[in-house]
């Protein structure tokens, strides 16, 4: 999950396979858990660059192309 | 050569083109005998004249056409956005001021709406902080990431009771 998009996706699919019963509570806990991690990580960037007033800054997690 | 046209009411001689006459088709070359700015005043008069009669056509004209009148609006919400936060603030205030239990038992409901269907706002107010990050620096993929992750984290506590 090198970029938003893709941390998109895996979330998506984990959440089908959560409701049809393919993947265990446990798991798809841990990996809630570590998505919110990684969207937290990202906030914490786009404030930094709030509080800077550098509203047009790259944030590669972000703003990554691959779809 | 350009043909002219006096105007029947303010007897001023105008280019016969549809910038300065409506068009009519039972009248002579295919305008009205009245310029456009005396039809106009005379309209404007009879609006203040007829109050009701003017209110009732408007109404029967949006009832016939109301794609145009949401059109309109949509425009001018556009190109004003200043003025139309303004007028939902006044009107949110009006609604308040008329019936504060109503306003708060409707607000409540709202936001317990937007709870359940997991909306843009809500997700963004959990992550904005009161000091720096504003709604519209959270771009829409970490607001989908985020609603993504709700709705795992409630399919668990569902499943586990």
């Amino acid at each position: 999950m090198k970029n938003v998009n893709e941390l998109r996706d895996q979330l998506a699919d984990t959440f089908t396979a959560l409701s049809n019963g393919d993947l265990e509570a446990k798991t798809a806990k841990e990996l809630a858990n570590l998505a919110g991690k990684m969207i937290n990580s990202a906030k914490v960037q786009l404030e930094y660059h709030a509080l800077r007033s550098d509203h047009d800054a790259k944030i590669t997690f972000l703003h990554s192309t691959d779809k | 050569m350009v043909a002219l046209r006096k105007c029947s009411k303010c007897g001023v001689e105008k280019e016969l083109c549809p910038e300065h006459f409506h068009r009519s088709k039972r009248i002579a070359l295919g305008f009205g005998y009245t310029c456009k700015t005396c039809k106009l005043l005379a309209l404007k008069l009879w609006k203040k004249a007829n109050p009701d009669k003017a209110k009732a056509q408007k109404k029967r004209y949006h009832a016939k056409h109301p794609e145009k009148q949401e059109e309109k609006k949509k425009r001018w919400r556009a190109n004003n956005p200043e003025k139309w936060k303004a007028q939902l603030k006044r009107r949110r205030e009006a609604r308040k001021a008329r019936d504060p239990e109503k306003y708060e038992a409707e607000r409540k409901a709202q936001k317990q709406r937007a709870r359940e269907r997991l909306t843009d706002g809500y997700i963004k107010s959990l992550m904005v902080n009161a000091n720096s990050l504003r709604r519209k620096d959270i771009p829409q993929e970490l607001v989908d990431a985020k609603r993504l992750q709700l709705m795992i984290t409630r399919k668990i506590k569902e499943l586990e009771g």
